[in-house]
């Protein structure tokens, strides 16, 4: 220490040396953050020295669904490397871990890279190489006889991350076919459902860098969900440059409540109600931004006071367990330091009343003043495309599958609610068609779909447009390869900061082995139904490959060149990054500065009048933020933000209905993972491929476990048996496992150190003979109970309650059971009692 | 021109432990399973309620130990560059040389690291560690992991510019040199890993690689970002 410090000072004598002779304002040399790269070339050995790559390639990431933008750097036709475009607004040249790693899904020593045909019973892993001919040919025969039936809505369509910008919607369509499912009802609905009538759009952007505080109800933006990469940059600046406080409510420890000023452990599904106490607060204490209230919503400052006062800070101590004087202090401290923002994800959505959550959350923001203003809680900013000529009509048979009448305010859809249906015979499906969604194993009940998708009565013929081998590619009847997101075309635009732009997925390399992008199988599927045009079908499918469906796509858009945009990947450009400070300066070499107050804008067109004048408003019937949504009211639900106590954790008389022994089973995702898409990938599975169950070091000891011990989790329908990680970072009366882990396919996934060419014609990776880990991971999503926000549609993911036990004799990791007939017992009773 | 002292500051305050850093190195180096240049490692400390997660971005200080040791060795396979860069040439370590020399003076900078920087490759059975990416910076370029930290937590640069975002960090905010305390001449410093967030003591729970452990080839690091073992 003393040797260094001493190097040290003599290192700022020298600095101030030089100061003198430069002055205080000459530029630095600093080095380059990006755009351009060099690799070292290990084919001559281990050497220093680096070689230049043959090209740079711009794309738009889709490991997870945030798109950030990307450089791909090729060297003899193969990707070398990754990094993030210093060209793009949002992501100013980088990329989070599974980004860097974005790789492994195209050199994935199993993916599969011909169509496959089934051989043996389903679920068998039998399977046998057919051609494009003869897969395509059979596909098309089984989607003919379904139109032909005259009931299209036999064959459904399910896509999880489905970024085709309209054209799995056209397909849809072409084929007449109105039951398309999708996964939002396992992702965010409820909190989408809770601010679309609210004030339009489904989710905010909060402006993080610029802000003085942030509170976080249940979002893990430095991990994951929208928007990890950009959001994160933005947060850091804020809290560190900006010195904004960050405080977060999280039953567990993440990462983002470990880097906030103040964590506070919440019971599951009670955020509602701490808001909407902390909102009673700022209105009772006179902290309220009232004339804004009375001005921009559509409920009076008076009225919404006294609604809240049922609401106190001990009550919500009751039911979440956070103190009531820390209540109180929030609420102070959040109205009283401007400008401030809230941000929500899953925490609050989750749960049988999310979309209550979401929009008592949103409140906070809502009455400080702090809508759309520097540093607040912003609108997001989108921008559009369009679709080629001639899309087709689509069928006029509504769906109970894709729009089922118990709730009427899903528009997002009830997807994990549908296989129970299909053995309800609430709808009969002939051919069932996925893409990018691996339902039968990351949905909740994910054991329901496997029975449904296992059996030929209730699904006759299924395929699926993908790359991977897994729980629930295993199932299908026909697989036709997919390209990955490096090998083909997609438009993208993600309001990931305040900037708005357009990005442009493109293939970086051609793509390996048979694989076809799937805009292309779509359109020989609809050929070969439709081959002489006589169906109408075809019309809409005339384009000569990707890019020139996308250029037709991006046709209407001003201003935007083509050949620019595809040697950019992204636009409009708005500056350069500044390698001294990393962020985008325009050419005056001061950073960009973001435009405030959309809706407050004078607008000819405008819904509302202020001072006098019209004003643009907001994306609501009537142009102001509804605290009041009418259009709930008309369904028998509460049109004001509401706490309602879930009954499986809550007695009416609010106390707890929990026995000593049970707790509430989480998941989460690591920071490293998406739920079914990377464990194949070395460099994020070397450095998580253990699951353990968290538990709190008081609950562990009450069982009578230690950390590494394995325990059983017990839910209504199965249990699970999981190691332990003893962890103080937790609530005492949750239980946390990752739904990112446990595939049982993939050899880095199952640490299968066995080397050689891939099952289904991909090529060897040399590393595979260095894998040094066991795969430890396990998936809870078995036990996982199906249950739907009655408004939101949302799967209630946090809500199940449990028993964890020490592990009994003969239990090993990872060992399980599951009833089904107890999951639609359960699902039957969920729908009945919770309606 | 002055001569350059290239220089890394981890500012441990903007560090989210996202691991992109460890990722972007193995892509940059084509670094293979088992082998680390950088990892971020973390641990948590507090009782609940009142508990904190405190992240710590591992990597090779270029403090110059393996490079006197080396040069004791009477080989010097090991060498700082003009720039700071500590690199090991592997023609002068290799070339001509019997394998037990080779062990020797493997074994000498291995030694001689404080924080266990070196690891096995295993195609090579030869050392290897943090670079600097010194091919991207002599074309002017951040190396890979500061290039892409989503946070700004890793600042590249040249300590004897007194102009640069390094100097400045360096004479703006209490920082101290990596841990632990017997780096010889640190090139890499840290902002907010004392008394703030992770001190020395928290550090201890950290798995280093440990010499015996890179000669008897056991990989054994933890690098699960929340030190899953």
């Amino acid at each position: 220490m003393e040797l260094t410090r001493r190097r040290f000072i003599q290192l700022g004598a020298a600095t101030g040396a030089v100061m003198a002779i430069e002055g205080p304002f000459a530029n630095a040399m600093e080095l380059e953050l990006g755009g351009r790269g060099v690799a070292v070339d290990k084919s001559k050995g281990i050497t220093e020295k680096g070689s230049d790559f043959d090209k740079v390639v711009p794309y738009t990431c889709l490991v997870c669904n945030i798109e950030d933008g990307g450089l791909a750097y090729i060297k003899d036709g193969r990707i070398k490397k990754l990094e993030g475009n210093d060209k793009h607004v949002s992501t100013r040249g980088r990329l989070c871990a599974k980004g860097n790693a974005g790789m492994g899904h195209v050199y994935d020593p199993d993916r599969i890279l011909y169509p496959l045909k089934r051989t043996g019973p389903r679920g068998s892993g039998q399977y046998k190489r057919i051609s494009w001919d003869e897969a395509i040919g059979e596909v098309a025969d089984k989607l003919k006889a379904v139109i032909d039936s005259g009931h299209p809505n036999e064959t459904m369509i399910h896509w999880g991350r489905d970024r085709s910008g309209g054209a799995y919607g056209r397909f849809m369509k072409t084929l007449g076919t109105n039951t398309g499912v999708n996964h939002t009802s396992t992702c965010e609905s409820s909190k989408k459902i809770g601010m679309e009538p609210t004030w339009g759009p489904d989710i905010e952007t909060p402006d993080f860098a610029n802000t003085k505080y942030i509170l976080n109800f249940g979002s893990n933006i430095l991990e994951a969900a929208y928007f990890h990469n950009p959001y994160s940059q933005r947060v850091v600046e804020g809290t560190v440059k900006n010195k904004a406080k960050l405080v977060t409510f999280d039953v567990r420890l993440s990462n983002t409540a470990a880097k906030s000023d103040e964590w506070f452990p919440i019971f599951p599904g009670t955020d509602g109600i701490v808001a909407l106490a902390m909102a009673n607060v700022i209105m009772s204490e006179g902290l309220a931004d009232t004339d804004y209230i009375n001005t921009w919503t559509n409920y009076s400052a008076d009225k919404l006071a006294e609604y809240l006062k049922q609401y106190t800070p001990e009550m919500a101590e009751k039911y979440s367990g956070v103190p009531a004087k820390q209540i109180r202090r929030i609420a102070i401290e959040f109205a009283r330091t401007k400008p401030a923002t809230t941000y929500t994800y899953r925490g609050p959505a989750k749960h049988l009343y999310g979309s209550y959550n979401e929009r008592s959350t949103m409140l906070l923001p809502i009455i400080t003043g702090n809508i759309e203003v520097r540093g607040g809680y912003c609108l997001p900013r989108g921008m559009g495309y369009g679709q080629p000529a001639n899309g087709p009509e689509g069928g006029k048979e509504p769906s109970f599958l894709s729009s089922p009448p118990d709730y009427p305010l899903a528009g997002h859809k009830v997807a994990h609610l549908v296989p129970f249906w299909i053995k309800e015979g609430k709808q009969k499906i002939k051919v069932l068609m996925r893409y990018m969604n691996s339902a039968a194993y990351t949905f909740p009940a994910a054991s329901v779909w496997k029975e449904v998708q296992m059996d030929e009565k209730l699904i006759p013929f299924s395929f699926k447009i993908d790359n991977q081998m897994n729980e629930d590619t295993a199932l299908f009847d026909i697989i036709l390869p997919d390209c990955s997101y490096l090998e083909r075309w997609d438009p993208e635009s993600m309001p990931s900061s305040l900037w708005p732009w357009l990005g442009l997925r493109q293939p970086v390399i051609k793509p390996l082995g048979e694989a076809v992008e799937f805009r292309e199988v779509l359109k020989k599927i609809i050929h070969k139904i439709d081959p002489d045009g006589k169906r109408g079908m075809k019309k809409s499918w005339e384009f000569k490959d990707g890019e020139d469906y996308l250029k037709q796509q991006f046709a209407g858009v001003q201003g935007l060149d083509w050949e620019e945009f595809k040697k950019n990947g992204v636009w409009p450009i708005y500056g350069k990054l500044d390698p001294k400070t990393g962020m985008i300066v325009g050419k005056d070499g001061v950073p960009i500065k973001a435009e405030y107050g959309l809706p407050y804008r004078e607008d000819p067109n405008g819904k509302v009048t202020v001072d006098g004048k019209k004003r643009k408003g907001f994306g609501t019937g009537d142009g102001k933020i509804n605290i009041h949504v009418a259009s709930w009211e008309k369904y028998g639900f509460n049109p004001l933000p509401v706490f309602k106590a879930h009954p499986w954790h809550w007695n009416k008389d609010g106390s707890s209905k929990l026995a000593d022994d049970q707790m509430i089973l989480t998941t989460f995702k690591w920071n490293v993972h998406t739920q079914s898409r990377t464990p194949n990938v070395k460099w994020l599975t070397e450095m998580v491929h253990s699951n353990p169950a968290w538990l709190n070091a008081a609950t562990a000891k009450k069982i009578g476990v230690k950390n590494g011990d394995l325990i059983r989790i017990t839910s209504p329908v199965g249990y699970m048996v999981a190691k332990t990680r003893v962890t103080e970072g937790i609530h005492p009366k949750v239980v946390a496992v990752s739904n990112t882990l446990g595939m049982k396919f993939g050899r880095f996934a199952t640490a299968n150190k066995m080397s050689g060419a891939g099952q289904y014609g991909a090529q060897d990776d040399a590393d595979i003979k260095n894998i040094w880990w066991k795969a430890e991971g396990v998936n809870p999503n078995d036990i996982i109970v199906a249950s739907a926000d009655p408004i939101g549609g949302s799967q209630g993911w946090f809500d199940t309650v449990v028993k964890v036990t020490a592990a009994q004799s003969g239990d090993k990791l990872g060992d399980g059971k599951v009833d089904n007939a107890k999951h639609v017992e359960f699902f039957k009773e969920t729908c009945r009692s919770l309606n | 021109m002055a001569k350059k002292r290239m220089t890394m500051v981890m500012d441990v305050r903007r560090c989210i432990g996202c691991q992109a850093c460890t990722v972007s190195c193995k892509t940059e180096n084509d670094v293979p399973l088992g082998v680390w240049r950088t990892q971020i490692r973390a641990k948590e400390v507090g009782k609940y309620p009142y508990v904190r997660r405190h992240f710590y971005q591992w990597i090779c200080a270029q403090c110059g130990n393996c490079v006197e040791a080396s040069a004791n060795n009477g080989v010097g396979a090991v060498s700082r560059r003009d720039d700071g860069i500590v690199v090991v040439d592997y023609e002068k370590l290799t070339k001509g040389r019997t394998k037990k020399q080779i062990d020797k003076e493997i074994d000498a900078a291995v030694e001689a690291c404080p924080i266990g920087a070196f690891s096995k490759n295993p195609a090579t059975g030869l050392p290897e560690k943090c670079n600097q990416c010194a091919h991207r910076v002599d074309k002017g370029l951040v190396p890979a992991c500061v290039q892409t930290c989503i946070g700004r937590a890793r600042i590249y640069g040249d300590a004897n510019d007194p102009m640069s975002e390094v100097s400045k960090l360096l004479g703006t905010n209490a920082n101290r040199p990596a841990p632990p305390n017997d780096c010889d001449d640190p090139h890499v410093f840290y902002i907010a890993l004392d008394g703030s967030l992770v001190d020395r003591g928290a550090l201890e729970g950290f798995q280093q690689i440990k010499t015996e452990d890179f000669n008897s080839g056991k990989i054994d690091q933890i690098v699960n970002s929340l030190g899953g073992k």
